[in-house]
């Protein structure tokens, strides 16, 4: 008796409103899978250079999406949804890396021992300099290690590097300045 | 290798390319690959769906006592239940929550058996009102919902016609004693409410506690809600 469906009269001027607010400027968010198949190789390529192995890249990549999935739905409309991934991706690689313990076989890569044609000890060398840089990275804000990362190891141009930061290009020039700064410091009391 | 400060910019950006942490470029197409794919199925397991359709829900509004009553059920089973809401707000909510479309019953995308389990749900619910049905058989779709919020509403949905308890006495039940304020939290987020009965779970000392949690209607109008259900089951007395 109380609960027959009816056609309520509120319900056709809520159609409208609905069919009004379809185009506002800030544009929501696409859907989750759509933004996980376009961004989903570059995040892991991403946390590949910070992750201790293949292991520990694939688990940081499913931690990334499961915990931007959780959020997605909290994501205001006209949010740089690549930019966002990337955060919580670097949020996830540092603690990993600290976890993990910055003195601990700091580097788990197998030697590449083919690829230094029989000499060890350069291949021992290049396995230290990497571990050095990724630490170095690692210890940079996420703006700069991003910045960093993108226009110098992937050899971004600026307008690409300030989409991935949500910045100005600006912005994104200082990062990657104050971000070689800081790894040249750091990697200067490295030998 | 050690960074000479003599080196300029130049100089030290090759040196960090040649440290580059990312390793073997040739392999990491296919370990990319592999990884989008493990966790393309650990979203499936969290209750992503697949972007083919991007049809996700259907609803239907209904008119109840205190106002109006959406409904909507998935593939899987009824996924909302919210009272006073605005439509346009309700569709936006579950849109946001299931990341797909979201459309009225009438919608002729809506598959019939969808039309079917959504006018089973309204029938349902619409008998438990007039006091002529004390048990929903209905599936229910809890995605999206944290493996948290799973339990406590797996151990609010086994508490019978006219049974209430306390949050404490649940938390005790689903195995988490003295997570009373937790199991609170998880019955506010229930997204079938009357389906799932959160409103048999009380306060210790027998008020009524919360209802709805910050739901559109206001704490003052989904208390009254609350005690309304527990009216109609006899479980509350003007007392």
């Amino acid at each position: 008796m109380m609960a027959i469906p009816i056609e309520s009269p509120q319900r056709p001027a809520a159609r409208r409103t609905r069919e009004a607010a379809a185009e506002p400027e800030p544009a929501a968010p696409p859907p989750f899978e759509a933004a996980f198949e376009s961004h989903g190789a570059e995040i892991y390529r991403f946390l590949r250079r910070f992750a201790a192995d293949t292991g520990e890249a694939a688990d940081l990549h499913q931690e990334t999406f499961l915990r931007a999935f959780r959020a997605y739905g909290r994501l205001s409309a006209g949010a740089n949804v690549r930019a966002w991934l990337y955060r919580i991706a670097g949020n996830l690689a540092v603690d990993a890396h600290r976890r993990r313990g910055r003195s601990i076989e700091a580097d788990r890569e197998p030697v590449e021992w083919a690829a230094t044609a029989g000499d060890p000890e350069a291949a021992v060398r290049s396995q230290e300099v990497r571990s050095a840089v990724r630490s170095a990275l690692l210890e940079l804000s996420p703006s700069q290690r991003l910045g960093v990362a993108a226009r110098v190891l992937d050899g971004a141009e600026y307008d690409e590097v300030a989409e991935l930061l949500g910045c100005s290009q600006e912005s994104a020039r200082q990062h990657v300045s104050q971000g070689l700064r800081r790894l040249r410091a750091a990697l200067s009391e490295w030998r | 290798m050690a960074v000479r400060h003599k080196m300029n910019d130049h100089q030290f950006e090759q040196l960090l390319r040649a440290g580059d942490p990312l390793p073997n470029e040739a392999t990491l197409p296919a370990e990319t690959g592999a990884a989008q794919a493990a966790t393309r199925a650990a979203l499936r397991r969290a209750g992503v769906r697949a972007a083919s359709s991007g049809l996700a829900a259907a609803f239907d509004a209904f008119a109840v006592p205190w106002g109006l009553l959406h409904v909507a059920v998935t593939n899987d089973g009824v996924v909302s239940v919210e009272f006073e809401a605005e439509t346009p707000d309700f569709v936006d909510r579950l849109a946001r929550r299931l990341h797909g479309r979201v459309v009225p019953v009438e919608d002729g995308a809506v598959p019939a058996s969808w039309r079917d389990r959504l006018a089973a749900a309204t029938a349902q619910i619409g008998e438990y009102l007039a006091g002529r049905r004390t048990a929903f058989e209905l599936p229910v779709d809890l995605c999206g919902l944290s493996a948290w919020d799973r339990r406590v509403l797996a151990g609010a949905a086994s508490l019978g016609f006219g049974e209430v308890t306390s949050y404490g006495d649940l938390a005790r039940r689903i195995g988490k004693p003295g997570a009373a304020r937790a199991v609170g939290g998880a019955l506010g987020r229930n997204p079938v409410p009357i389906v799932i009965p959160c409103h048999r779970v009380l306060a210790a000392d027998g008020t009524l506690g919360g209802y709805g949690g910050s739901g559109p209607g206001g704490r003052t109008a989904m208390l009254a809600v609350k005690r309304r259900l527990l009216r109609i089951e006899g479980a509350w007395s003007a007392a």
